[in-house]
């Protein structure tokens, strides 16, 4: 049982698991910064 | 009206709601033997196998029925629109949830001395001699579980999926309790001496006080507007 | 922006960090004498599960601060901390699986800390099960404070009482995923990668706490606009 294997499969799934999580943050603000630019163009023309 | 006396009232209301027809009551009966007579066709007709496992499985048996009784006494509440009548009286917040926990733990407790005898009957075990040891153990445990149980009910009520989540969100939380209430159910059914039981017994007596006191202590948020 | 600086500075600090304990954890610090080379995961699972306690202590005191004073920051806080701290468990859970392979024989084994570990993580799977459900946020967020609270509370009583249910069924001498003494180069390796680790949840929280007041500001708007 080669042991570098086991060490290598344990921190790229952490790797990789915070890095995609890393993604989603990203995307997530990314999305949310549009929601909330849209919305206040929509109030700035409703106010006019 | 001092708390006690508020939480009582509370707490007879909600009973004699449920005597009225007993629904919910038959419900986590029926339910809870449903289980236990399961259980022979899932160990394959082994006895022997059922019997040395028999304080797990009452137990669990009685977890999953707590669900039943725990989402309706709420649930209840939530399509008669009680809740808000009692917000509106001037009660403290701490004695609806005081009677609602003393009205789930009474319904519980009586679902489990029926419970008891019928898996005692079903199994061929002997609890008679023990029902006061085991009454002992019971009592902390579903304690432990209506107080954790009544909060998250209140938590879930009116969600789209509360079925769901109350188990999920209870069953974590109150796994010390099974271990517990299991283990103290072994030492009293095998006839092991009681001292084995002791230690589990100040493990649910110090989750209860934890979880009562820490209910008390936030309900008020909880139905808060 | 002095919050995308802060983030960016955070950021690097961790990523420095990081590879500071890879290097110290598989260069400087020796191969355990009974389990080999595999014991280096313990610089993974361990810095994962310490970093991931003090996620949920987080949560707990922010949750007591929002119901105490109802401030969005201190949910946006909460909400932050739970959503790392299942990642980092679960992840520890993972770990210290594909550690038990070699070392146990087994992929998972009922063991005080492990099972202890998953049924954290259960509880905070729930949390955040709960306020995706929740559709109004300050209901949302009292309901999960709620949450926080009870489920921290519940760590030690849980933790006592699998302790005491393993012992049951095993005797004293449990094989555990560590070395019986911690060689000095080992305890650097350790400190240095919880180090890096706490970095880490400290970049991630910053950077999901900004994406949880966004939400909160979202939301306000929406209720301006709905009048």
């Amino acid at each position: 049982m080669n042991p570098w294997s086991f060490l290598l499969g344990a921190y790229l799934l952490a790797a990789v698991g915070l890095l995609l999580y890393l993604v989603s943050v990203s995307r997530r603000t990314r999305a949310m910064a549009e929601q909330v630019a849209a919305l206040k163009r929509r109030m700035k023309e409703t106010a006019r | 009206m001092t708390l006690a006396r508020r939480a009582l009232a509370i707490a007879r209301k909600d009973l004699l709601a449920e005597w009225r027809d007993r629904e919910s009551f038959t419900a986590m009966v029926f339910f809870a033997f449903l289980i236990l007579f399961l259980y022979s066709f899932a160990f394959g007709g082994d006895q022997a196998l059922i019997r040395a496992a028999s304080s797990g499985l009452l137990w669990l048996a009685l977890i999953f029925t707590s669900v039943l009784g725990l989402a309706r006494s709420v649930q209840w509440e939530l399509e008669n629109e009680c809740l808000d009548g009692l917000l509106l009286y001037p009660v403290q917040r701490e004695a609806i949830y005081l009677g609602k926990l003393l009205g789930n733990l009474a319904v519980l407790l009586l679902v489990e001395l029926v419970i008891f005898p019928l898996f005692a009957v079903l199994y061929n075990v002997d609890l008679w001699l023990q029902l006061p040891k085991l009454l002992l153990i019971a009592l902390p445990g579903t304690v432990g579980l209506a107080a954790v149980g009544t909060l998250l009910s209140c938590m879930t009520a009116g969600l789209r999926a509360r079925e769901a989540m109350l188990p999920f969100l209870l069953f974590p939380l109150t796994i010390p309790l099974i271990l517990a209430v299991v283990r103290g159910t072994e030492v009293v059914m095998r006839g092991e001496p009681f001292d084995l039981a002791v230690p589990w017994l100040k493990l649910m007596g110090a989750f209860d006080v934890v979880f009562v006191t820490a209910s008390l202590l936030m309900f008020e948020y909880l139905v808060e507007e | 922006m002095s919050g995308r600086r802060v983030e960016r500075a955070l950021g690097l600090l961790a990523a420095v960090g990081l590879a500071i304990g890879l290097c110290i954890g598989f260069l400087y610090a020796p191969p355990d004498a009974e389990q080999g080379e595999v014991q280096r995961i313990m610089y993974l699972h361990v810095p994962l599960i310490l970093v991931s306690y003090l996620a949920f202590f987080v949560v707990f005191v922010t949750s007591i601060l929002y119901l105490a004073r109802r401030r969005e920051r201190h949910d946006a806080i909460a909400h932050s901390s739970a959503e790392i701290g299942v990642l980092f468990t679960a992840l520890a859970i993972a770990a210290g699986s594909i550690w038990g392979r070699p070392t146990w024989g087994t992929w998972w084994t009922w063991d005080a800390r492990l099972t202890s570990t998953a049924i954290l993580l259960l509880i905070f799977v729930g949390y955040l099960m709960l306020r995706a459900l929740v559709d109004d946020p300050s209901r949302g967020a009292t309901v999960c404070a709620v949450l926080g609270i009870i489920g921290f509370l519940d760590i030690p009583i849980i933790h006592m009482s699998v302790v005491w249910w393993r012992t049951l069924h095993q005797p004293a001498s449990i094989l555990r995923p560590g070395p019986p003494t911690v060689a000095p180069q080992m305890q650097v390796a350790l400190y240095a990668n919880l180090a890096a680790f706490a970095l880490l949840y400290a970049y991630l929280l910053f950077k999901r706490v900004r994406l949880e007041q966004a939400r909160w500001e979202l939301s306000r708007l929406r209720m301006e606009v709905a009048g």
